[in-house]
């Protein structure tokens, strides 16, 4: 009980008819970087602000580091850094004032505030901005300055809501290693995305929400391993006659094959786990004297999982 | 503190404003206060040069002749037309009185027959109201004659020399003398011209401020961070008011050095009724500002209402024009504008036959009513404010 940072139990929110969030359970240990996983509107933030009782909620408890979270509660509230999705800083402030204005929210003393601030420029890599206002900062320096002013009080819990959106791939990889670097330096991340490869590379556990509810949760092969498909086989057919109906009926007939689809010149095969999947569909193909050029062969993605479960692909959602 | 002294960077990174608004606009009222000038409280009365030309002869018209030539400064005038003209346009003459042939006789028929007095011809001066004065005097004879006429107890003889005499009765009149010194004009139009700076500055200073505090995202941040709502609102409410405290000592430390100084210890509680007047408008100003920043207007927005709406109760209050010249309607209107009853506190402090301490009373409820204004504007704002925060998460 004492290791857990976040616990979630039953928790409930409505909008009039809507339910945003649907009697939703979860337990976060302390020193995870776990990610919540979902499409827009799956009540990723919403979960989030009522566990940081920005939200009201109509039914359901949060406790933080095993005591009951209350908008009054501030001494946990001290322990607890927030990442909103969108940039929360003031525009009328320099780097360096907006990361000393909102740490002096949580460290009323300057001597020491100067040396955490300090600390963040350095984190996120912002040394040579110090003086900018916000409006000069590019999209993913600015991602950055909105990080900085969240964990400067070098706080336990972090949560990070979307901090990568509209960031350049660049910008994106530097974000995810000074997370990286945060849990490394013993704090619990929660780190909600609908990005599933950050979430992926990111996160020891993960939930996938849909429709304010959880629909699974695990490490990333716990989900992936929930599922059927376990190997998915590309082949680009060449050659000048298209790839006979028999050939994919002898495709289908294979063990651990799900299903097999073809549009010219592509064929996609869908396979349960098994050690050799790959061999025997191109043994298939060569025995029927079919040519074949690149071939693929790739594990399930928590898009694949997404998809099972509710099928429609999270990518798409995203999108 | 720490939301004060956020608050407090965020307006001063807003320096623009307080170069254009706080010290600009108050160097305009500056120079306004000095083209006033000082006028002489003293009354003097000014003799206008009078000319009469009688084609009537009559006893009435001799009597009138007399009456004008000895109230005022008598100058020889031709009967004729260029002459008139001459001394009309080169301002000679301040008053020309045309008595007309057999006006006597018309006006002592009028006055028996209870009939209006027949009309005289009188040309006044263009540059000053001594002429207009003096047709007032003249007229006023007149009305005598005609009521001595009317009542059939004299003839002309008679109504003329009752009428002189009445005419050289005086009215019994007692000099006030003011409790202390009054208020110079100067710093009074100062005052008055700063109404609107210290609003429009006031208002865009505290929406700004109000405005970065109370963005979605922000807001966000600040509710989940260990500060109370008490703290929070108490930083925020003191950097407004620190906001407009500054504007206020501004104006007010100008317009005394500029206009006032050596009335500071003579008109001790006159100045401080002044003060207290516009530091009830600041706060109304600061109240405005905050329920801008509730309604999230944004910055141009906040300015247009800062100068519109400034300019708007500084005009309708008489700030500008006394508000005496303003037709009746707009009086009204102005009764329920914050400004009209600073000015009428900056008037009252102003006014040198204010006599007694116990008038500065009334002066201290003018300036109340205007920071009831503020409060119930802050009321507003602040229910806005709390219905915003509830459903805009």
């Amino acid at each position: 009980m004492a290791d857990e940072a976040v616990s979630v139990e039953g928790l409930v929110k409505r909008y009039g008819e809507m339910v945003a969030v649907d009697n939703l359970s979860l337990r976060i240990e302390s020193g995870e970087i776990f990610g919540l996983l979902g499409p827009n509107g799956s009540g990723k933030t919403t979960t989030i602000n009522c566990v940081l009782q920005l939200l009201s909620y109509d039914r359901g408890e949060v406790a933080v580091f095993g005591r009951p979270m209350t908008a009054t509660s501030y001494e946990l509230k001290r322990r607890i850094g927030v990442v909103p999705q969108d940039v929360a800083v003031f525009d009328e402030l320099t780097v360096a004032e907006n990361i000393d204005a909102f740490c002096a929210l949580y460290v009323p003393d300057r001597r020491r505030r100067r040396a955490l601030v300090a600390e963040a420029i350095d984190f996120v890599d912002l040394g040579g901005f110090t003086k900018f206002r916000p409006r000069k900062l590019s999209g993913g320096l600015l991602r950055r300055l909105n990080i900085a002013c969240g964990i400067a009080h070098q706080p336990e819990l972090i949560i990070l809501d979307e901090p990568t959106v509209a960031v350049d791939p660049q910008s994106r990889n530097a974000i995810l290693d000074g997370i990286r670097g945060l849990n490394e330096r013993g704090a619990t991340v929660i780190y909600t995305s609908h990005y599933m490869e950050e979430v992926e590379q990111l996160c020891t556990r993960i939930m996938i929400m849909d429709a304010g509810r959880q629909l699974a949760i695990g490490t990333n092969d716990e989900l992936k391993s929930m599922i059927g498909t376990g190997e998915r086989i590309r082949v680009e057919i060449i050659g000048t006659e298209p790839l006979g109906e028999d050939v994919v009926e002898q495709l289908r007939r294979l063990g651990h094959v799900r299903t097999v689809d073809y549009e010219i010149p592509e064929l996609h095969v869908e396979c349960t786990s098994g050690a050799h999947n790959l061999s025997d569909v191109l043994g298939v193909l060569s025995g029927r004297g079919v040519a074949y050029g690149r071939v693929t062969s790739e594990p399930p993605t928590l898009n694949d999982v997404f998809l099972e479960i509710t099928g429609r692909a999270l990518r798409d959602e995203a999108a | 503190m720490s939301i004060f002294k956020c608050s407090l960077r965020i307006i001063a990174a807003h320096r623009g404003y307080i170069l254009i608004y706080l010290f600009l606009l108050s160097m305009l009222g500056l120079l306004t206060g000095f083209s006033s000038g000082n006028y002489n409280s003293q009354l003097l009365e000014d003799v206008p040069t009078v000319a009469v030309v009688d084609r009537d002869g009559s006893v009435v018209s001799q009597a009138l002749t007399d009456y004008v030539e000895s109230s005022g400064e008598p100058e020889p005038l031709d009967d004729d037309k260029r002459a008139m003209q001459d001394a009309t346009a080169q301002n000679r003459i301040q008053y020309i009185l045309i008595i007309p042939a057999g006006y006597g006789d018309a006006f002592f028929d009028a006055a028996r027959q209870g009939q209006d007095a027949p009309v005289l011809d009188t040309i006044v001066s263009y540059d000053s109201a001594s002429g207009s004065l003096m047709d007032v005097r003249t007229r006023a004879w007149l009305d005598q004659v005609y009521a001595h006429l009317a009542s059939g107890t004299a003839g002309p003889e008679g109504a003329v020399g009752l009428a002189d005499e009445a005419m050289t009765q005086e009215a019994q009149a007692e000099l006030i003398t003011p409790d202390g010194a009054p208020l110079p004009d100067s710093l009074v139009v100062f005052a008055k011209f700063s109404t609107y700076p210290l609003f429009a500055f006031s208002v865009v200073a505290v929406s700004t401020l109000t405005t970065a505090l109370g963005r979605r995202p922000v807001r966000s941040r600040i509710n989940a961070a260990p500060v109370g709502g008490l703290p929070r609102s108490t930083g925020v409410l003191c950097a407004c008011l620190v906001v407009g405290v500054v504007g206020w000592a501004w104006i007010m430390a100008l317009g005394i050095t500029a206009f006032g100084l050596e009335h500071v210890s003579g008109s001790a509680p006159l100045l401080g009724v002044l003060a207290l007047a516009l530091f009830s408008y600041v706060l109304v100003a600061s109240a405005v500002g905050f329920l801008l920043g509730q309604l999230g207007l944004g910055e141009n927005a906040s300015n247009a209402v800062a100068n519109i709406a400034g300019m708007t109760l500084s005009f309708l209050s008489g700030a500008w024009v006394p508000v005496d010249y303003l037709p009746n309607a707009v009086i009204t209107v102005s009764r329920f504008t914050p400004c009209y009853w600073v000015n009428q506190a900056i008037n009252g402090a102003a006014d040198p036959t204010l006599t007694a301490t116990g008038s500065l009373a009334t002066l201290v409820g003018d300036c109340g009513v205007c920071a009831l204004f503020a409060a119930a504007i802050l009321g507003v704002g602040l229910a806005l404010g709390r219905s915003r925060s509830s459903t805009s998460l």
